[in-house]
């Protein structure tokens, strides 16, 4: 029962939290939309590394290490460490330029004006919604696990069919409505708010587990002396072509809808600064705690006894929650628990935010012009459609019954595809209409192809030439619109002067 | 050499030095507690963040704070109207 109730004064505070940052909501969908722009640097670091740190970064990190090994922190944590940064770099602070200057809230828009194609935006707004729907399902998935796993046997007489535990209906329903009230009442403003409180709390958390456990385990030394030793290498777990393609997924971040809108709330650009150099230190404060724990867990038994503490056959996304749940007490699971809701729930607010964003931005508003919505009409049809997506995901965590973070990569993969077009459309003048065009529609298609190929991601060992497919979407997106650019007619010097410093005759 | 090109070259030896395939079959642990890959690695992941330090610090495009020239667009200033 204890693990229920730190669960459920952690969703209190978030709802008490919210109405707090209501105070300051200043009305208006540039507000709701991206917080007028004004976002300083601790609060812009701390929704953005909550943003892109999922349910992934605590139970997967975990359970990859218990199966592949230490190998998980450097091609997952070390390369995300470095490519986000440069990503943030590199692609956030010239948008935030352009957002600021030319009024963007949404990608979409950015692309549209930059390639003076209306039907881009058409093209790519499905696209990106349709690669964020997966990242829901892991996110409420991911949460179902979790809940399930620590209120085992709380509530018997309430829910025997699940020996006691929370129904996985009944968690998706209460994270949904806790996220959807929290961003109905103060948009992106709220999100950042609730994000750098969870950040807070699933640093904390993975911290205090990793300091319980060890000292149960009797010690760091001799919690890493009872762990296998073909877990401290990567031999025999993965190839150095593997571990080298990893290198890749990170650029996704490029291209996250909801990234670029949380890059859009920054007051200025110096507002970055903080979030390049603390965004690698938090990867380590939040990576190599779960990793060791999964690396003690291959060979953890329990105090006194010659007992393994992950029992044969066990699941390895189940690993931190059993290593928690019998090495520390109740309170520290629910505590646990928490961190992980709070990771998966910062992630998903600001996804939330985006879609309705988009939806209202790019499709209603540019279809029928602004001058048609007041403002009030405008965050209404963002929290409409919010909760149009929030369904559909609901219905589809009912039927979705695949291995959590299968879905994972080929999400992340898809985004990191795109890349070349962001980087394109940022740094390269010659980058046409028709040249983007035709490389979102070849990177969507071979994306399709190799996704198939895969067993629609049910093959987690698919390697194209010993590489990750992404490897290959990006080298077709990147050739398409290198090659067809150069075969259509450059932008008008119209369009580049908004983009670029041109040379004066 | 300009520290612009010294950070650039900081970082291409970072993205080298990533691949420690020298470490890939050692067990071995770091203070008995970190298997030396992944010892490496957080290691590796502090540079990377002294490595944006150098660049907020030498490459950074204050020009982006500035007010913007009278060509371009002013930022589309939107009078808040309470949404409820």
């Amino acid at each position: 029962m204890t693990p229920i109730i730190v669960i459920v004064a952690y969703l209190t505070l978030l709802v008490f939290l919210a109405l707090v940052s209501n105070r300051y909501f200043r009305g208006g969908a540039a507000d709701y939309f991206v917080a007028s722009r004004s976002l300083g640097p601790f609060v812009l670091f701390m929704a953005v590394y909550g943003t892109t740190m999922t349910a992934f970064a605590m139970v997967g990190s975990t359970a990859e290490t218990y199966q592949i090994g230490v190998g998980t922190f450097g091609k997952l944590a070390s390369w995300s460490a470095l490519v986000h940064s440069a990503c943030f770099f590199m692609i956030g602070v010239p948008l935030w330029s352009f957002g600021k200057r030319h009024g963007y809230m949404t990608q979409v828009e950015f692309f549209r004006d930059r390639f003076q194609s209306p039907a881009l935006g058409y093209v790519l707004f499905p696209l990106i919604l349709g690669l964020l729907i997966p990242y829901f399902l892991i996110s409420l998935l991911g949460a179902n696990s979790v809940v399930s796993g620590v209120t085992v046997n709380a509530l018997p007489e309430l829910f025997p069919s699940t020996n006691g535990a929370i129904p996985p209906a009944l968690t998706s329903a209460v994270i949904s409505g806790v996220v959807l009230f929290y961003i109905f009442i103060g948009g992106a403003r709220s999100t950042a708010w609730a994000n750098t409180f969870q950040t807070i709390v699933f640093i904390a958390m993975g911290l205090l587990a990793f300091w319980l456990i060890a000292q149960k385990l009797g010690g760091m030394e001799a919690a890493s002396a009872l762990a296998k030793p073909a877990k401290a290498v990567r031999a025999g777990n993965m190839t150095e072509l593997q571990f080298l393609s990893y290198g890749l997924i990170p650029l996704s971040a490029a291209m996250f809808p909801h990234l670029f809108q949380n890059f859009l709330t920054a007051r200025s650009a110096k507002t970055f600064k903080l979030l390049l150099v603390g965004h690698p230190i938090c990867m380590i404060l939040t990576w190599l705690p779960c990793v060791l724990i999964g690396f003690w867990a291959t060979g953890a038994l329990m105090p006194g006894s010659e007992t393994t503490v992950i029992p044969a056959g066990a699941s390895a996304n189940a690993v931190l929650g059993l290593m928690v749940g019998k090495l520390t007490t109740p309170l520290v699971s629910g505590l646990v628990a928490a961190g992980v809701l709070a990771a998966i729930m910062s992630s998903l607010d600001s996804q939330f935010v985006a879609v309705g964003t988009m939806f209202t931005r790019d499709i209603v508003v540019h279809h029928f012009g602004q001058a048609r919505f007041s403002d009030n009409a405008m965050v209404w049809l963002a929290r409409g459609f919010i909760v149009c997506i929030v369904i559909v995901t609901y219905l589809l965590t009912m039927i979705e019954t695949r291995q959590i973070f299968a879905l994972g990569i080929w999400c992340f993969s898809g985004y990191a595809a795109l890349f070349p077009l962001v980087f394109a459309a940022i740094y390269w003048k010659r980058a046409t209409r028709a040249g983007a065009l035709a490389a979102v529609f070849t990177t969507s298609a071979v994306w399709l192809g190799l996704f198939a190929a895969a067993d629609y991601g049910a093959d987690r060992t698919f390697l194209v030439g010993g590489m990750l497919p992404v490897a290959v979407m990006i080298a077709t997106c990147a050739s398409t619109l290198v090659i067809v650019s150069l075969l259509t007619k450059p932008p008008s010097d119209a369009t580049l002067a908004r983009f670029f410093t041109l040379k004066t005759a | 050499m300009s520290k612009r090109t010294l950070i650039t070259l900081f970082f291409i030896l970072l993205l080298v030095l990533h691949q420690d395939f020298w470490w890939r079959d050692n067990p071995s642990l770091v203070f008995g507690i970190l298997p030396i890959s992944l010892a490496y690695h957080v290691a590796w992941t502090l540079l990377v963040a002294v490595a944006w330090f150098l660049v907020t610090k030498y490459c950074w495009p204050d020009a982006l704070d500035e007010k913007p020239s009278p060509q371009s667009d002013s930022t589309r200033k939107v009078e808040p109207e309470r949404v409820g």
